[in-house]
């Protein structure tokens, strides 16, 4: 009985200086957050939902948001969206990490962004990394925040690549027949999610079709699930030249275009083209002419200074006078050799995560004068820029 | 012959927080004798014997086991010194054989580079059971085949070994037939007698303690307070003088009935037309308002499936249960119609352990007291009170736990019940298993004055002497079936009985 | 050196409650003192209407859910069908321009569902999670099938006023309507007292004269109807349902009542305010934790730790059920 209470006492003790514990780290934390800072975090704090937790392109994006708002003045701080862009969960979020000194958002999921700016009528918001078809979309049932269009808060969004899917397609398009391939297999989200990949989806069909590329099945929708390997024994699959993956697909398609090579379900030739970025060693090394995975589109971490320059400048009164809020493609880190890969590895912050090896410094964006240099700045951003 | 002394017991005090078990108690146990314990529940008799074998420890006091120091950590270190326990409650382990419960903890004793042989120990156990005396439980069957009464044979099995020098039995015989406790006494016997081994018993049962004890202590609130020899024991007052020591006053002459009329209405209160169900077949039955009819046999006899259907607790394979002309198919059915059922196993099914004594109480009544939908509370509290203040249940106060009540007031509590729900039948199966002689009277008493109120009771029952004592009618039965009938006379003895149960 | 005594068993008795209430107690004086340094408060109007609106589908599921964990049961069907209910109402909201045809649409559903859940556990002695399991499947199939025929994972209500939803006023008033008939329900009529009789010992309340079946069947009516309630609160706010409305909130129902020290099997510890204070409890950690400068993948730890502290204290080790 008596130890029974010892344990109990014990127990609550470990758990109540874990407690303890956790809560000086995180106090720490943010005291050394500030102390870093110096001379910043007058400005108010600009709050970042991301659709991100963890990964390169997130430890990236974060470091560089930071970096940049100690620039200008203002704290930065992450909270994570709902998993699947549930509106609800998304306000959620937002409403519990809301402390008096935001002064900004920055919205990287676009559920419920009409509840959230009403939620917050005096807070600027922008849109980062989502196309926001809540907001934009012609179909009603997908824009159900088409309201925020008229609200002069919102000041609009860098989509994640090409906003129009025929786009996304052409470039695809361009780079297959330029390999000289003859055989493709297509893999992509379900359109109800990502509209804008089944539109390219489509599009992709039909211009390999036309330039008599065969693609053996169609295109085949993933439920954001990894393709099954039983993918490959369909039909003429067997001897693809490359799969396209319209979707996560250094996480959807390729350990499983990995494991059916290794079964002898898939030619050794089979590329993959794709989108995504991870940090894993041996995936980085399989990237290029002459690994599997020969072409890779990412969007720089750099994006993120868009929303950024815009909600400072909105905060602080100056717009631009040519600003008018949109939304407007990105461009985006294009990988297809050995080079292009070693190079976003050494060179730019998605591999070392130092804000020194930025490709947009806060100075570059202080030089900038009008919302048309804004925009061409972004749309600019190559690899080659990078060499 | 001056016997042996094995354990002796010096000042040993016990206590549960503010409540006192045991004061100062003193007590030596000595080889090739059957000692018996008796007291009412919370007399401490249970708590000296189960410090003894490991499953408690004193507050105080010391302990010698064959001249030394005594001090045992668990029960599984007493039994290894030879102290062995088998306990009121059940204590076998489901899903497994037989051969594996007797073995427990032992496997090893049968395992070849760590692979236990199952023939081996199958075949050990089998002798094991032939030995007891217990054939007809096979070693390789899985335990959940036999009843309660089959495993506690097997516990006693397991407890008992040649290494055994000290056996407690706790109120074993309860859970026991007539054929399971002849098997028991004979091995009490032949451990005092032919081993010279120590046979610590503990029951509520006066006769089989005056029959199979040399010696008996009488426990009073935690104290010792009468210890009679052999000669003792079977003087002609030997009832009346342990009766006296065990309540600490004259609880008078009254026990049972003293009446011998056995006059009812002719109102029939409840019908049982061709009941089949299992093996029982066409039993037919008529209990009339101000009636008693007892019931008795053996434990497997039917009776207690009896009692169930005539609460509409069984399904039936044919025949009805009529109460007032109307068929009782459910237990609220019955309820409605005024019949009280008292499940013979009270703490798994005529209570709600974990819930208080108020609780309890007033369940059944709920329909009655709702007005509307409501309940109120002060309703609730004035019928638990009521019932509370009638039965003299020990207890602080209505929303007490009935899992902290001792036995006797727990059974207090299921008859109270249907007391509050003024059943015009009640139906009681074993009313008085492991209660106490205080209890038990006051029970008797409560049974007569509700003869008197022309309430119909079927009494169903393994002791003969409160069948006797009780019943105007006794019905027997035997492999399910009814052997014979017998009307309330004082002539009537329990060897004429007897006969027609085996 | 009496009354020690007596104190000491009362903190004996109400070992469970002390923790409970303890935990929020605790909370509400941890997140009144701390914030400030931060220059945050959660004492202000904004930071306590956003506590109602995080705190009110939670409390509303967990009160109601009550009734069915004081029989020992769990229902973990909750998610999928706050999930199915808010997409009917949404789509008969856009269609009939009132919310009142969704609303009995939904009861009418819940009623359904509610009474095969109770039902199947009794009728054929399975688990009384099975049948809940079996609705979390086919709800949740249901609603994918729908939004995949909607072309969207959101849909939204367009040109109604839903301002009702978003008053914290409505709210509080909503929520302590609930309470008071739940707990009405619950201590002082049949409902409540055969539910938790059941719970604690079925075949005793059986003997007692409880129709098991009925009862149970009853309890999940009852907490069905709470689900409608929630769904109605949990799809106002936003105007919107989409296909991960209701994710986790079996869980978090759960959770709640554990935090509020409710016994997992049933019986007479079962009380309205477990869930109360509960989710509340639930409620007050998530808003206060970024208060006081805890990043939010951080907040799931802290969580998780005062569950932990909340669980090992009710815990009964004796009676070998976890929180009893």
């Amino acid at each position: 009985m008596k130890k029974n209470v010892l344990k109990k006492v014990l127990a609550l003790v470990f758990v109540l200086a874990l407690a303890v514990g956790t809560l000086a780290g995180c106090e720490k934390k943010t005291d050394g957050g500030s102390t870093d800072g110096g001379s910043a975090a007058n400005g108010g704090t600009i709050m970042w939902l991301s659709n991100l937790s963890s990964g390169p392109q997130y430890e990236a994006q974060k470091a560089y948001a930071e970096y940049l708002c100690d620039q200008m003045g203002y704290d930065f701080k992450v909270v994570y969206g709902d998993s699947q862009n549930d509106p609800d969960g998304n306000l959620q979020a937002v409403k519990n990490g809301m402390t008096s000194d935001v002064v900004g958002l920055i919205l990287s999921q676009d559920g419920g962004v009409a509840n959230i700016m009403e939620e917050y009528p005096d807070l600027w918001v922008v849109g980062h990394n989502s196309d926001f078809n809540s907001i934009y979309s012609d179909i009603p049932q997908v824009a159900t925040s088409a309201s925020v269009k008229d609200n002069e808060k919102w000041l609009g969004t860098l989509a994640d690549g090409h906003i129009d899917g025929n786009d996304t397609a052409q470039q695809m398009f361009d780079y297959i027949k330029a390999q000289g391939w003859k055989s493709v297999g297509i893999v992509s989200f379900p359109g109800f999610a990502y509209p804008n990949l089944q539109v390219a989806s489509a599009k992709l069909v039909e211009l390999c079709e036309a330039a008599g590329i065969q693609v053996p099945g169609g295109a085949v929708e993933i439920m954001f699930q990894p393709l099954e390997e039983s993918y490959f024994q369909e039909a003429g699959r067997g001897d693809l030249d490359a799969v396209v993956g319209l979707c996560a697909g250094t996480s959807f398609v390729y350990p499983t275009l990995l494991q059916a090579k290794a079964d002898g379900l898939c030619a050794e030739k089979t590329k993959l083209v794709t989108s995504g970025f991870d940090s894993d060693p041996s995936l980085i090394a399989d990237v290029g002419e002459n690994g599997t995975i020969a072409y890779l589109s990412i969007s720089p971490n750099e994006d993120i200074a868009y929303g950024l320059t815009l909600l400072d400048l909105a905060i602080k009164g100056e717009l631009y006078d040519d600003f008018v809020s949109e939304r407007i493609d990105a461009a985006e880190y294009v990988i297809d050799s050995a080079d292009d890969i070693n190079a976003v590895m050494e060179m730019t912050m998605m591999g070392t995560v130092d804000p020194e090896d930025a490709q947009i410094s806060y100075e570059d964006l202080q030089a900038i004068t009008s919302f048309a240099d804004l925009q061409a700045l972004f749309l600019g951003v190559s690899v080659d820029d990078i060499k | 012959m001056e016997r042996e002394t094995i354990i002796e017991v010096k000042n040993m005090h016990k206590a549960f927080g503010p409540t006192i078990a045991l004061k100062d108690v003193n007590i030596t146990f000595k080889k090739g004798e059957i000692r018996g314990l008796i007291g009412e529940n919370g007399s401490g008799k249970s708590t000296v014997t189960s410090i003894i074998a490991g499953m408690q420890h004193a507050t105080s006091g010391e302990m010698f086991y064959k001249g030394k120091a005594w001090k045992p950590h668990s029960m599984v270190e007493a039994q290894k010194a030879g102290i062995s326990m088998i306990l009121q409650e059940a204590n076998t382990i489901s899903h497994v054989t037989v051969a594996q419960n007797i073995f427990a903890g032992r496997e090893k004793e049968f395992s070849k580079c760590g692979v236990i042989s199952m023939r081996k120990m199958n075949k050990a156990a089998d002798e094991l059971l032939q030995k007891f005396g217990v054939g007809h439980i096979k070693a390789s069957a899985p335990i959940d085949i036999y009843n309660f009464e089959d495993r506690k044979l097997i516990e006693i099995v397991r407890c008992v070994s040649d290494e055994t020098e000290v056996l407690v039995v706790d109120e074993t015989t309860t859970a026991l037939s007539h054929e399971g406790r002849k098997i028991l006494y004979k091995l009490i016997h032949k451990l005092s007698e032919e081993d010279n081994k120590c046979v610590i018993f503990i029951s509520h049962d006066m006769d089989e303690i005056l029959e199979h004890c040399d010696v008996l202590t009488v426990l009073r609130d935690g104290d010792i307070v009468g210890e009679l020899s052999g000669e003792e024991m079977h003087a002609s007052d030997a009832v009346k003088k342990i009766r006296y020591l065990m309540v600490g006053r004259e609880i008078g002459e009254k026990y049972y009935r003293e009446d011998y009329d056995t006059s009812h209405s002719d109102e029939v209160a409840l019908e049982l037309e061709d009941i089949s169900i299992g093996n029982i077949k066409h039993f037919n039955l008529k209990l009339h308002k101000g009636e008693i009819i007892g019931m008795g046999g053996l434990s497997g006899c039917g009776m207690h499936e009896i009692g169930r259907v005539c609460y509409g607790l069984e399904k039936l394979a044919g025949g009805r249960v009529l109460r007032n002309g109307v068929e009782i198919k459910t237990p609220l059915q019955a309820i409605e119609s005024g019949i009280g059922y008292i499940s013979k196993n009270r703490d798994s099914e005529a209570l709600i352990l974990n819930a208080s004594i108020k609780e309890n109480i007033v369940l059944p009544s709920l329909t009655h007291l709702s007005h509307g939908t409501f309940i109120n509370p002060k309703d609730e509290a004035k019928m638990a009170n009521n019932e509370i203040e009638k039965f003299r249940i020990k207890c602080n106060n209505s929303r007490q736990w009935v899992s902290t009540l001792s036995g006797g007031n727990k059974q207090k509590v299921s008859f109270a019940k249907w007391m509050a729900k003024d059943s015009d039948v009640i139906i009681m199966d074993c009313p008085t298993r492991g209660v106490d002689i205080g209890v038990k009277q006051s029970m008797y008493s409560l049974i007569e004055y509700l003869k008197e109120q022309g309430k119909a009771i079927l009494m169903i029952s393994e002791e003969l002497s409160e069948l006797i004592g009780m019943a105007d009618k006794m019905v027997i039965m035997k492999d399910f079936e009814v052997t014979k009938e017998f009307m309330r006379s004082p002539e009537l003895k329990q060897t004429d009985i007897i006969e027609y149960m085996i | 050196m009496k009354e020690k005594k007596s104190f000491g068993k009362w903190l004996k008795e109400h070992k469970m409650d002390i923790a409970a209430y303890g935990g929020l107690v605790i909370c509400i004086i941890i997140f009144s003192i701390v914030p400030p340094m931060f220059g945050e408060s959660i004492w202000t109007a904004e930071k306590l209407a956003n506590l109602m609106s995080n705190v009110i589908v939670l409390a509303l599921l967990s009160v109601g859910a009550v009734f069915v964990y004081s029989l020992g049961n769990m229902d973990i069907s909750v998610g999928g069908q706050v999930r199915v209910y808010a997409l009917l109402m949404v789509l008969f909201a856009n269609m009939t321009g009132s919310l009142l045809p969704g609303i009995l649409i939904s009861l009418l559903i819940a009623v359904v569902v509610a009474i095969i859940n109770g039902a199947a556990g009794q009728l054929l002695r399975i688990h009384s999670i099975i049948p809940s399991l079996v609705f979390m499947m086919v709800l949740g199939g249901i609603s994918s099938i729908a939004y995949n025929k909607i072309g969207s994972r959101n849909i939204s209500i367009t040109g109604m006023d839903l301002g009702f939803f978003k008053s914290p006023i409505a709210m509080v008033v909503v929520l302590v309507a609930e309470v008071v008939v739940i707990s009405y329900l619950f201590y002082f009529t049949k409902f409540g007292k055969n539910a938790r009789a059941i719970g604690a010992n079925p075949i005793a309340a059986e003997q007692s004269g409880i129709n098991l079946l009925k009862y149970k069947v009853i309890c999940y009516v009852i907490f069905g109807i709470t689900v409608v309630i929630a769904s109605m609160f949990k799809m106002g706010y936003t105007g919107a349902a989409s296909d991960s409305t209701g994710t986790g909130f079996e869980m978090d129902v759960m959770v709640a009542l554990i935090l509020g020290g409710m016994p997992l099997s049933g019986g007479m510890r079962s009380k309205v305010s477990c869930a109360i204070v509960g989710s509340f409890t639930y409620s007050i950690l998530a808003i206060g934790l970024p208060l006081i400068g805890v990043p939010t993948n951080t907040t799931f730890f802290v969580k998780a730790l005062v569950f932990i502290a909340v669980v090992l204290i009710t815990c009964r080790k004796k009676d070998g059920v976890l929180p009893r």
